[in-house]
């Protein structure tokens, strides 16, 4: 069951003098499992839009439907899960522990199976097992991060939307976060990244929506979005383009290092038998 | 311009974030300060313009010891800095306002100021925006303004302490055209980042870890040791990457290579 | 939140240029004049003088308004509480409590007092922008022997508009907040203990932080709280005072003589 984004528009102030629409007739539908990117310049109605699919903002027109029931129904916060960028600001209990286990005890979540959850999201997140007891403000700003990442996973949410995810983090931090993402997709959770630099994560998309002033502008597989968009390519991607055009006939659909030196391999493999 | 001997920082109740840095950062000098989340970049540079102070060691700016109460308006005059969330370093209520505050604080008179600060928004082209309040404003125009804040008081010397980390590419790429022009007229600058890609064209590139200086040298130098920056923590530009396995396998002669033109060419020569 | 609440609102009227040393010393005289006065009809005088204030400035009424509107509970409360706890000649109760006639009086009167004197600041902060106001009240603190309670006036001024400026960032920071425990299931309504306690904890965290941010950035560019000088010079002209002298006038015709 997916999340339907049917007709929804969306403005703020509504009925005042300083009413602005930050949404305008959504249609959209995210599968389970899907890996989807949704870029756009701050203020085109990314972070709105994500704030619809579970509950935080309720459509002034249309409807969000999660797996059958409309999002602002409190059961869906279960389902839907939200990072938020800087997510290390949102840590608030005496421990990392009771931190994490916030999110599924307000959920009525008790006992035994909380104890499972909360150990099981630390885990994964790649928390180590001594910081379970500390304070989460004695911890560092890297590790403030995985707990905050913890708080989420333990809702053991089925859509997984994370808003700027990789802003401040240096390369270490983002690929182990990238990996976590994937690690989570395999397991048949769907991933939705909202950010205004979607390049760098192509790689791992199955789908793209881009947004511009509030609308949908664009929507389909990372290989049509390279083609379409006038907002910066990964450089991989432009180098495989250039490659193109001095003759030498690589697939220019590529976005990472590694497709990349298959794709140059194999095709000077074939130069070579000629 | 700057000499750093020895340089040991603690914050308090701290481990050691500095262990006995030398640096010696030259005039007109472009120097990249790269490492990761933790390494004690930042605090590195915040010694610069006596932010913070040695534990022991010592920081001097054209020879004015940053320990000494005395010294520090001059200081502070000769290194100015731009930090990493613009919205926390915005004083003023607008773009004009805020830009002016560094010359009201040097007591600059009232015209003056007027002056120099439309001067800045017009070099900057920011005039447009100069009632705006800077919250208003991208991201990347936010950093145009909080680097036209701190060049409007004409230091020699402007620290960057990742300003880029939370720019959207187009935007960083025009931060960081800035930055060089502003290195070209004749200001040293000290750039911090995580990217190592942002080094290409600098003077020298510096890698930090565990609050020591692991790698320094030309951009060119520092990138021919991948495990080494890897080891840190640290990324090489996908670009480079990309040049050094096909170095590795034997499909280009050139051991690393940066810009994207220069790959397309060593790949057309030898395929 | 509406976003007209104390807000400046630029123009070019009389009252926008003139000297905001003229427009704060005018306010807090017709401050004054407001809390002495007894009758309904000196207060329909000096409602009279808003309603000129606020044609001559072309300020739109409903940003006045704006200034009312959040206040309306605690101005309710106000009301009531005269209207039930003066004694006086009962006019009905109400479980117990009897409104009276002279409450109803002094209520009324508390309540039209305290409107109107959100009313004149609103006019202040609408025709004079923030950096003008900081920059008159600064000046105005100047003689004042502040150096001997260990700040400056330039400190106190610097002060004031770090905390307009810091304010709505802190709103967003604790609507961003809340959006975060949210999706983490909080329920502000059901639990409110756990509400206060898990935005409240961040929320200082952060105000801390930006603080020392701020700190950073404003003592790197040579911030020391003595004499600096401002892009903004404000300097009393004869506008300045032949408005002040005539506001003084009207004020002192409605005390006296309404």
């Amino acid at each position: 069951m997916p999340i339907d984004v049917k007709g929804v528009s969306f403005s703020y102030n509504t009925g005042t003098t300083l009413e602005k629409v930050a949404l305008e007739n959504i249609n959209l539908s995210i599968g389970k499992g899907e890996f989807i990117l949704i870029g756009g310049e701050i203020g085109s109605g990314k972070s709105t839009l994500i704030r619809h699919f579970n509950g935080l903002l309720k459509p002034s027109t249309g409807q969000v439907i999660v797996d059958g029931m409309p999002a602002h129904e409190k059961h869906v916060k279960t389902k839907v899960g939200i990072l938020f960028q800087f997510p290390q600001n949102q840590l608030f209990a005496k421990t990392v522990y009771e931190d994490v286990a916030f999110g599924p005890s307000n959920f009525g979540i008790k006992g035994k199976q909380l104890d499972k959850r909360v150990i099981h999201a630390l885990q994964l997140a790649g928390v180590r097992e001594e910081l379970y007891d500390r304070s989460p403000f004695t911890l560092s700003g890297g590790e403030m991060r995985l707990v905050a990442i913890a708080g989420v996973l333990a809702m053991q949410p089925d859509y997984l939307l994370l808003d700027e995810p990789l802003s401040g983090l240096d390369p270490e931090n983002k690929n182990s976060l990238l990996l976590l993402l994937k690690t989570l997709h395999s397991q048949g959770i769907s991933v939705v990244i909202v950010s205004h630099r979607i390049a760098d994560m192509l790689f791992l998309a199955d789908r793209v929506f881009l947004m511009q002033d509030g609308r949908v502008s664009f929507k389909g597989k990372p290989d049509d979005y390279i083609y379409s968009t006038s907002s910066p390519l990964p450089d991989i991607t432009s180098l495989m383009k250039d490659l193109r055009q001095k003759g030498i006939d690589v697939r220019d659909d590529v976005f990472s290092i590694e497709d990349a030196f298959d794709e140059i391999t194999r095709v000077q493999k074939e130069r070579m038998v000629r | 311009m700057i000499e750093i001997t020895t340089l040991n920082h603690r914050y308090p109740g701290g481990k050691l974030s500095l262990d006995s840095v030398d640096l010696h950062i030259e005039k007109g000098e472009f120097v990249v300060i790269a490492g990761r989340n933790g390494s004690g970049k930042s605090t590195l540079v915040r010694h610069m313009n006596a932010l913070l102070l040695p534990s022991s060691g010592s920081v001097k700016v054209k020879g004015y010891c940053t320990a000494k109460n005395a010294n520090l308006r001059e200081i502070r005059r000769t290194v100015g800095m731009v930090f990493q969330n613009p919205d926390s370093q915005f004083v003023g209520m607008t773009v004009e306002e805020d830009i002016a505050f560094g010359l009201e604080n040097t007591g600059t008179p009232p015209e003056r100021v007027r002056q120099l600060v439309d001067e800045i928004l017009e070099l900057m082209e920011l005039s447009d925006y100069k009632k705006y309040t800077p919250r208003s404003l991208s991201g990347g125009q936010r950093q145009m303004i909080a680097i036209a804040g701190v060049l409007v008081m004409e230091p020699e010397c402007m620290v960057f302490d990742e300003i880029t980390s939370m720019l959207d590419p187009t935007s960083r790429k025009e931060i960081l055209a800035t930055i060089h022009h502003i290195n070209k007229k004749g200001t040293t600058v000290v750039h911090v980042t995580h990217m190592l890609e942002e080094a290409v064209g600098a003077d020298r590139l510096i890698v930090m870890d565990s609050g020591k200086i692991v790698l320094e040298g030309s951009p060119d130098d520092v990138f021919t040791h991948p495990d080494i920056i890897q080891k840190h923590g640290m990324e090489l530009p996908p670009v480079a990457e990309l040049s050094r396995r096909l170095y590795d396998s034997g499909i280009i002669k050139k051991k690393i290579v940066f810009s994207r033109d220069e790959l397309v060419e060593e790949l057309c020569r030898s395929m | 939140m509406s976003n007209l609440f104390f807000t400046y609102i630029p123009g070019t009227s009389l009252i926008h240029r003139l000297d905001p040393r003229t427009k704060i010393i005018s306010v807090m005289i017709a401050s004054m004049i407001i809390f002495k006065l007894a009758s309904f009809a000196e207060m329909a005088l000096i409602g009279a003088v808003f309603l000129i204030l606020s044609l001559v400035s072309s300020i739109p009424f409903k940003v006045s308004m704006a200034a009312v509107k959040p206040m309306i509970v605690f101005l309710v409360i106000i009301f009531l509480m005269q209207l039930f706890l003066t004694e006086g000649t009962a006019l009905f109760s109400l479980s117990g409590f009897s409104a009276t006639r002279e409450g109803l009086h002094i209520g009324l009167l508390l309540t039209v007092k305290f409107v109107y004197l959100l009313l004149f600041a609103s006019l202040l902060t609408a025709t004079t922008a923030p950096s003008m106001l900081t920059a008159g009240i600064e000046r105005m603190l100047r003689p004042l022997p502040l150096k001997k309670a260990g700040i400056s006036s330039f400190d106190l001024a610097t002060m004031m508009s770090l905390s307009i400026h810091f304010f709505p960032l802190l709103y967003e920071h604790l609507w961003h907040l809340k959006d975060a425990q949210m999706s983490r299931g909080l329920d502000p309504g059901r639990s409110p203990f756990k509400t206060v306690y898990s935005l409240s904890v961040p929320m200082m965290r952060t105000a801390f932080r930006s603080a020392e941010e701020v700190s950073f950035a404003m003592e790197s560019r040579c911030y020391q709280g003595i004499c600096r000088t401002s892009l903004f010079d404000p300097r009393m002209q004869r506008r300045d005072f032949a408005a002040l002298s005539a506001f003084v006038v009207v004020m002192w015709v409605i005390l006296f003589f309404a």
